[in-house]
């Protein structure tokens, strides 16, 4: 590894004594948790967030009510990192070299939860940038398979307290054919670190609508990173994912997606963020089209009030052979405030030439002369502002299909101000 | 109804409005003309309490009571109406909830029982039609994709479902073509009553042709120049603004 050392933070050296002797251990040990002075985390300093040292996270002791509900939903939980047993099903051992690794658990036809005693060997995970995604791969592995065929919903809640770490690990797949609604809630109390994944493989024909969801969470530090492959068509059907955060902010909060275009596929990576105070949200996207014809939509709309600070990074990468690649990335912020803070930095690496890709971003206040005209007509300056921030949160949330989901994503994205 | 007493307005250093006087009786249409930029649209904003056009000196009165110290909103519901010369598009906002949350919120304010969905829906409807606004283009988002003409039409139709007190209109009548100008003609003429008053900001006689007017001033360097009768439009019309221009200087 290149790079003499630099001194380590107190978190660091903590950390350090937890993770096994590997590239990502080599990596931290010479450069740090990544920070102000990483590139792609400048604007999101993890490192000067998380310089005291951190006891690992306390048994799960809070009550949480959930932000939001899907019927006929199977819900999973995980409290500080911990998944809990599913209700009312008998787990099976599962054996590997005739030694119990983990517990499977068939939910219900065709969903199939397994708890895995160990995380995956993350050694091959250390590219750089991807130390906190790494880092959650070696906690214990929670399984979620939708078998071939099937329809599932599933709301997977991250419940979250006390002032310590933790972390977690979830691996999802969609089987050939299936059809998955994937909601994940951060449910954060307190003023934990927590450093959570996903990962997300959509086998061909499949199709899944996933939603992020993370209610204010002042105290907290939080990184979710999703690691995320859409297959390539098969009998001229596509691969379809339907994806929108909604972020309301946390100390620090980075929600990261990495996807991977195999082949024909098509995406929306929709984020909305709404932040007051003092309040953090960094929407970081990472699309990379290895094979022909991926299609990715993006649309990520943020408000910023108070001092806080949002941060868009969103990058598509279409490398040489991905023909017919098309992206396009939009993001557009609104400051309601001379103390809060956008920055954004869109980006194309383009490898192929027959590729369709534009990227847009823009920022700005609320429109004082629509603000005016409206209180001209009555309306008092406060159900105004409403209107005008409720109509800009409108367009990403007009793109959610399900409306009972859209209508609960709304209310929450109203009750954030 | 309105008096406006020694109306000083600067904006960006200029002093834009410089001593106004001018006074609207109730049941009376007046109407205003003058060069471009001679702060006619500065007049219908400060009257309107669009805080950065708030005066440096001098009154406004409505029925007697100082409205300087009130929102625009207050001004509303208090029956101050201004159709804009340029009216804004508002993406994302749907027509019908807006103008229901706008009457409501008016309505609220002085106390009056909020109009249903059922009741508002029948005037809308009605209101709609008068103006000559298709139910298609009444489903997008507020102005949004509306044509010029068709903003005007907008503005009309909130005109006359708000039954305002004192209706501003800046500049209604351009760019209208003879049939709108009819139906705008049409709107005020129904509204017009003992209870009522209007500013009509216009440069052309043809709206005056569908709208009597009571008075005409002459608006220049900041301040009425010349007030007469109905006819004095004509007579502008003819020889231009340069007479009273210099009047003002
Ligand atoms: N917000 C503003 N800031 C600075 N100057 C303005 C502003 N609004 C209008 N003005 C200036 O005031 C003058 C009068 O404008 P306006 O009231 O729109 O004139 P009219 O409606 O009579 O054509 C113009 O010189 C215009 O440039
Ligand atoms: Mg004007």
């Amino acid at each position: 590894m290149a790079g003499s050392p630099i001194p380590l933070t107190a978190f660091e050296d903590r950390l350090l004594a937890e993770v096994p002797d590997t590239d990502l251990a080599e990596l931290l040990r010479s450069r740090g948790l990544p920070g102000r002075r990483t590139e792609t985390w400048k604007w999101s300093d993890l490192r000067g967030a998380l310089r005291d040292v951190r006891e690992r996270s306390r048994v799960y002791a809070s009550q949480a009510e959930a932000p939001i509900s899907l019927g006929g939903a199977t819900v999973l939980t995980l409290k500080n990192g911990i998944p809990q047993a599913p209700h009312g099903v008998e787990p099976k051992p599962v054996v590997k070299g005739g030694e119990k690794v983990g517990s499977t658990y068939v939910v219900e036809d065709g969903l199939v939860v397994s708890f895995y005693d160990h995380g995956r060997d993350a050694e091959d995970e250390t590219l750089p940038g991807e130390e906190l995604s790494a880092l959650a791969a070696l906690r214990p592995l929670m399984s979620v398979s939708v078998l071939p065929g099937f329809t599932h919903k599933i709301v997977l809640r991250r419940l979250s307290d006390g002032e310590g770490t933790h972390g977690d690990n979830v691996f999802v797949t969609v089987g050939e054919g299936a059809r998955a609604t994937l909601i994940e809630t951060h449910e954060i109390t307190g003023s934990p670190f927590v450093n959570s994944r996903t990962e997300l493989e959509l086998d061909a024909k499949s199709v899944c609508e996933r939603y992020i969801v993370q209610p204010a969470a002042p105290g907290a530090v939080l990184v979710h990173s999703s690691v995320l492959r859409l297959d390539e068509a098969k009998d001229e059907e596509t691969v379809k994912l339907k994806q929108m955060t909604l972020a309301l902010g946390a100390q620090l909060a980075r929600h990261e997606t990495r996807l991977t275009h195999l082949g024909e596929s098509e995406a929306k990576i929709d984020a909305l963020y709404r932040l007051s105070d003092s309040l953090h949200t960094d929407i970081t996207s990472h699309i990379t089209f290895e094979g022909e014809d991926g299609v990715t939509d993006q649309l990520v709309k943020g408000i910023g009030d108070g001092r806080s600070r949002g941060v868009f990074q969103g990058k598509f990468l279409v490398q040489r052979g991905a023909q017919r690649t098309d992206a396009q990335m939009a993001h557009h912020a609104l400051l309601l405030s001379k103390g809060a803070q956008i920055n954004a930095k869109p980006e194309l690496e383009i490898y192929a030439d027959d590729v369709e890709c534009a990227h847009g971003n823009t920022a700005g206040a609320l429109d004082t002369d629509a603000l005016f005209y409206m209180r001209q007509r009555g309306v008092p300056e406060d159900e105004a502002h409403s209107l005008l921030i409720d109509a800009f949160g409108g367009e990403v949330l007009d793109r959610v299909e399900d409306e009972t989901v859209r209508e609960q994503l709304a209310a929450l994205f109203g009750g954030a101000a | 109804m309105l008096n406006i007493n020694n109306l000083t307005v600067t904006l960006g250093g200029n002093k834009i409005l410089n001593g106004l006087d001018l006074s609207v009786p109730a049941g009376e249409v007046h109407a205003i003309m003058g060069p471009n930029g001679a702060g006619k649209s500065t007049l219908s904003y400060t009257v309107a309490g669009r805080e950065d056009y708030a005066p440096t000196d001098g009154d406004i009165l409505l029925e007697g009571e100082s409205i300087l110290d009130m929102s625009p909103d207050e001004r509303a519901a208090k029956g101050v109406f201004l159709s804009f010369q340029s009216p804004p598009a508002i993406p994302g906002v749907a027509t019908m909830n807006f103008i229901r949350t706008a009457l409501n919120a008016q309505r609220r304010a002085r106390g009056e029982d909020e109009m249903t969905s059922a009741e508002f829906l029948k005037v809308f409807r009605e209101h709609a039609k008068t103006v000559g606004l298709s139910p298609e283009k009444l489903k997008r988002p507020f102005n949004d994709g509306y044509s010029g003409g068709e903003k005007k039409r907008m503005e009309m139709l909130q005109m006359a479902l708000f039954e305002p007190r004192f209706c501003i209109m800046d500049e209604t009548d351009s760019g209208l073509d003879i049939d709108a100008l009819r139906m705008v003609g049409e709107v005020v003429n129904s509204l017009r009553g003992p209870d009522r008053g209007f500013l009509v900001i216009t440069h052309y006689q043809r709206l005056l042709d569908y709208v009597k007017p009571d008075r005409i001033h002459v608006l220049a360097g900041g301040r009425i120049v010349h007030s007469g009768g109905p006819e004095l439009a004509r007579e502008l019309e003819e020889s231009g603004y340069e007479q009273f221009a210099s009047e003002a200087a």
